[in-house]
């Protein structure tokens, strides 16, 4: 009977031998030919065209290059991060991963340390230093480099053909903005403003920036009054601005600005919406003008675009710098991973990612077409009424602002001051799951 | 008498195929759609398409969704897993039904116990990882495990539905425990081994909850995988959506299909208790 | 005493657990493992996922989990969810059952209908329902306006009060061909004889389902009734594939809310929060299952 034991073992031991080469075959393979296979994993929303032509171009070019690309997409969202911060701590890294920012990685994944220092680049003197060092370094490390294209948000798009028929100015203040989404309602059967509330995120556009405005009122920018937050010096309540900005916005609904079915649309319909004329105004960033190029090249022209009028004070456009391209500890191979990068945001594969998807790059020696709505953004940008996106500077999550707006909108939360204190409870809660000495 | 029957049994059978309906609209609604152009798609109604789009839809999809992949990993993790469930649950169930002693009790709890809690998403993956396997490998491993269950439960009812008088026999022939469960008493277990494998069958292969763990990877990704991650990517091209949606499920269509008519004797069997 | 002795001894040697050894490993190394690792790590602090930073810190997980603010929500929905979706399940699947278990010409062909979206992956199920459930545009609402019923052409997954319904809806669509099957296996199990006798006694349709078929069906009654209360309590695709929790947090439910919990670091508390779920569905599920067991007739 022993005998029998014995079999029973010896063929799970077999079973978890083959598995584990299997395992291990994996993470050896390639590199015999002197191309080495690097996988790279990002988000669905980020493997845009720049991303399909770059990825085209290396995987055809490998010889000369040395290197291939596989990469792996998942979707963002709640789920889509905490994948990411189970591989971070079970050490289970691909070669290369495309985050939002250090900051973020550092809070929600504490992962920063299993990234690979990228300042020996040859490719980092072809971007401004002071960008670098304010986004893509943490404690004194390059922890990756810029990705993607920077955008600009709190903008409001419209159909050029539409303003023109109806003869509309675009406004300069709120009332001018209301009165706009009045004669629409009124005089035609457009949806005057378009909110895609299936897409929660789309929803945080409507209020977000006027935390700009709340910095500006104490005297500081952004990343002062942010720095005050994660240091618990503030709230995210006693910005008044903001939960103005939330009431307003919730208005439109009431006042019946906005579609019916405003929660179960998608910013795929929004895009569509303008194109269509079935609506006149949607709030957002240049992603939206990336999709409308994507989609319907023949209408990117057609685009308009004002900044989102403050309720008092200045309206800024909202920046977004691009995401982050890092190389992981858990690399196979460091060497060939960062010259991988190296390559990637140099000027010459940075151009291959402008010409399929044309925007604003970091690299100073790219150029690239931009359609006009983006051109009138960065201008405005460039002139200096501009301030870098709060959504990802804080310390400690706040949880969601898109889904606490959709709160607020569908009757769950009665008043705007609910999401501000929701927001202050959960930075708290996160705060002090890590122990943060300013919240005790 | 009779003709009353008969008349009651027409009824019976017409209502029953208009409550069908609210089956069958759904999923007429999704083949329609994924035959028909973007516009057309986008009106999400029931019409016939006026130009049928079929063919160069599905071709698109299988293209951006790396669908001929995604099938092939489909059918491999599944029938893998499925394989595992059926050798260790009909195993095990036998071996703890026949045996009847404290022991088998405990273990018998124990594995209750499975249908119950939910899985613990986050420490598997660490433990999995801890084991240095392939996320395929691993994937197979905890489909299996979490099923394991609901099958060596629908066992233990089958076997105590066949008499120990059968192992007897067999074993007065001087045959060994595995032989006897090999060529004896498995075969014995055709309808409810044919239940077991359509339930985990779907189960495994429509997984969400898991994959989504461990195959996120384009080459690892189950076809389940590619509508979600289809849908973020087209959420309005409806008539892809819906392609992918039809070619994800008419694998497992197909095989209940086949398999159909034993699921209940399987069930019935399963179900009794003695 | 002597025989019994040799019989445990011819059992060891027919019956040897060494077969039920590959079983036993894979349960206890994939699920079990995890399951007490998911317990133990409940009670730590767990900064950022770094294990060698955990801190014991007892039961304070679980008390920071009760007062999340959508907690209440969550308990509310997963209970509303389970009751509704079990109890329309099970009646809709009992219904289908008496009534497909008639000799009827189509009646393979019917079961074959109605079980088919059992088979259907909850992804694109949430997919299908969420264009026919889109306000305006989708069939639903189209079918009712246009036969003036305009009044009840809602907004189905994007009214917070609404939706959870229309996504337990949904899972009632999903399921109740399957439970339909539970049921007809027992049904199929139950012995003609008793039926003649009825008839003998001149019973009518009602009397006969009251008295011999319901009785007789009960293990069949209490698998579908555990079966679809713990899956009511569990679920998570349909949830992630319709509403994803939203609009707001109107449709969070447990497995949902133990994803944000995860999302946002704070894993030990996501742990509590799967254990908390854990032992609610134990108290739910065994008690019951036991109250119909004691009333089981054997046949």
């Amino acid at each position: 009977m022993k005998k029998r034991w014995l079999a029973v073992l010896l063929i799970l031991v077999m079973c978890a031998g083959l598995a584990a080469c299997e395992g291990k075959k994996k993470k050896e393979e390639g590199g015999s030919d002197g191309v080495e296979t690097l996988s790279l994993l990002m988000y669905t929303d980020w493997y845009k065209d720049g991303w399909k032509a770059l990825e085209n171009y290396i995987n055809e070019n490998a010889d000369s290059l040395g290197f291939k690309l596989e990469i792996s997409t998942i979707q963002g969202g709640d789920q889509g991060d905490q994948i990411i911060a189970t591989k971070f701590a079970s050490d289970d890294l691909p070669d290369l991963i495309q985050v939002y920012k250090p900051l973020w990685m550092e809070a929600r994944c504490g992962g920063n340390d299993k990234l690979v220092d990228l300042s020996e680049l040859s490719s980092v003197s072809e971007y401004d230093e002071e960008v670098l060092k304010a986004t893509y370094y943490y404690d004194g490390k390059l922890c990756g480099m810029p990705i993607d294209t920077v955008t600009y948000a709190n903008a409001v798009f419209y159909n050029k053909e539409v303003f023109e028929e109806y003869s509309i100015k675009e406004p300069e203040t709120w009332e001018e903005f209301v009165d706009i989404c009045k004669f629409f309602k009124d005089e035609t059967d457009m949806t005057p403003l378009f909110y895609s509330g299936s897409d929660v995120w789309t929803l945080q556009m409507n209020a977000c920036t006027s935390l700009f405005n709340d910095a500006a009122e104490k005297g500081q920018d952004i990343a002062g009054l942010m720095g005050d937050i994660n240091t618990n010096k503030l709230k995210y309540s006693d910005n008044q601005l903001l939960i103005n900005a939330a009431e307003r916005s919730k208005q439109m609904i009431t006042d019946g600005y906005v579609q019916e079915s405003f929660m179960s649309d998608t910013f795929d319909n929004a895009q569509e919406a303008i194109v269509d004329k079935t609506a006149a105004m949607f709030i957002n960033g240049t992603w939206f003008t990336d999709n409308i190029s994507a989609k319907f090249p023949e209408e990117a022209e057609n685009i308009g675009v004002f900044i989102l009028p403050a309720e008092k004070g200045e309206s800024y456009v909202d920046m977004y710098v691009p995401y982050t391209l890092c190389v992981t500890a858990g690399a196979k191979n460091v060497d060939t991973a960062k010259k991988a990068v190296e390559w990637i945001t140099s000027q010459e594969a940075q151009q291959i990612y402008a010409d399929a998807q044309p925007g604003i790059y970091l690299n100073k020696n790219v150029s690239s077409e931009l359609i006009p709505a983006v051109k009138e953004l960065k201008d405005i940008a460039d002139s200096g009424r501009v301030m870098a996106n709060w959504l990802e500077s804080n310390l400690y999550s706040f949880g969601n602002f898109g889904v606490y707006l959709a709160d607020y909108y569908t009757g769950n939360y009665t008043e705007a001051a609910q999401i501000t204190q929701e927001m202050d409870d959960e930075t708290g809660r996160n705060a002090e799951a890590a122990g943060d000495s300013n919240w005790k | 008498m009779r003709r009353k029957e008969k008349i009651r049994r027409k009824i019976l059978a017409v209502s029953l195929w208009i409550l069908s309906l609210s089956i069958l609209i759904p999923l007429y609604f999704a083949v329609i759609n994924s035959l028909k152009d973007k516009k057309e798609a986008a009106m999400m109604n029931l019409k016939l398409p006026t130009v049928w789009q079929g063919a160069e839809n599905y071709v698109r999809m299988a293209e951006e969704g790396n669908i001929l992949q995604s099938f092939v990993n489909s059918c491999v993790m599944t029938i893998l897993s499925v394989l595992i469930i059926v050798i260790c649950s009909s195993t095990m169930a036998f071996i703890l039904e026949r045996r009847g002693d404290k022991l088998a009790r405990v273990l018998n709890i124990f594995i209750m116990i499975g249908l119950v809690l939910p899985v613990q998403i986050i420490p598997t993956y660490f433990i999995c990882n801890a084991l240095d396997i392939s996320k395929r490998a691993a994937y197979i491993c905890v489909m299996a495990a979490t099923n394991l269950s609901l099958c060596t439960f629908l066992y233990t009812g089958y076997f105590k539905s066949i008499p120990v008088e059968i192992d007897e026999s067999a074993c007065l022939d001087g045959a060994g425990p595995l032989t006897m469960f090999l060529k004896i008493i498995f075969p014995l277990t055709k309808p409810v081994t044919v239940t077991v494998i359509i339930i985990s069958f779907m189960s495994v292969w429509n997984d969400f909850g898991v994959s989504v763990y461990f195959l996120n990877n384009v080459n690892l990704q189950t076809l389940p995988l590619t509508v979600y991650n289809f849908f973020g990517n087209h959420n309005s091209d409806w008539q892809l959506v819906f392609a992918n949606v039809v070619t994800a499920t008419l694998p497992v269509l197909i095989l209940y299909l086949f398999l159909q008519r034993y699921i209940i004797d399987g069930m019935v069997a399963g179900s009794v208790k003695s | 005493m002597y025989v019994d002795k040799g019989y445990k001894r011819l059992k060891k040697r027919r019956y040897p657990y060494w077969l039920a050894v590959p079983g036993i490993t894979f349960f206890v190394l994939f699920f079990i493992i995890p399951s007490v690792m998911g317990l133990i790590l409940s009670l730590f602090n767990m900064n950022g996922y770094d294990f060698s930073k955990a801190v014991f810190i007892g039961i304070e997980n679980y008390k920071n989990a009760f007062v999340l603010p959508t907690m209440r929500r969550a308990i509310i929905n997963s209970f509303i969810f389970s009751a509704v979706t079990t109890f329309f399940k099970v009646a809709f699947g009992l219904m289908l059952a008496v009534m497909l278990n008639q000799k009827l010409k189509s009646s393979n062909l019917l079961r074959t209908v109605f079980f088919s979206p059992a088979v259907v992956n909850s992804i694109a199920v949430g997919l299908i329902f969420k264009s026919l459930m889109h306000p305006g545009k989708g069939l639903i609402d189209t079918v009712l306006n246009s036969v003036n019923l305009e009044f009840l052409a809602k907004n189905w997954l994007g009214d917070p009060s609404l939706a959870i319904y229309s996504v337990s809806f949904i899972e009632i669509w999903k399921w109740s061909g399957f439970t339909m099957v539970i049921f007809l296996s027992g049904m199929q199990a139950v012995s003609s004889d008793y039926y003649e006798a009825a008839k003998i006694d001149g019973a009518d349709g009602w009397q006969k389902f009251k008295y011999i078929t319901f009785p007789l069906i009960l293990p069949s009654f209490n698998n579908a009734l555990i079966i679809n209360l713990v899956g009511g309590l569990k679920v998570f695709d349909l949830v992630q594939a319709t509403t994803q929790g939203g609009p707001g947090t109107a449709t969070e439910v447990f497995s949902t809310l133990m994803y944000k919990s995860f999302g946002s670091g704070r894993f030990g508390e996501g742990c509590a929060v799967a254990i908390l779920l854990s032992v609610i569905i134990a108290v739910f599920a065994i008690p019951t299952y036991a109250f119909i067991e004691k009333r089981e007739v054997i046949q």
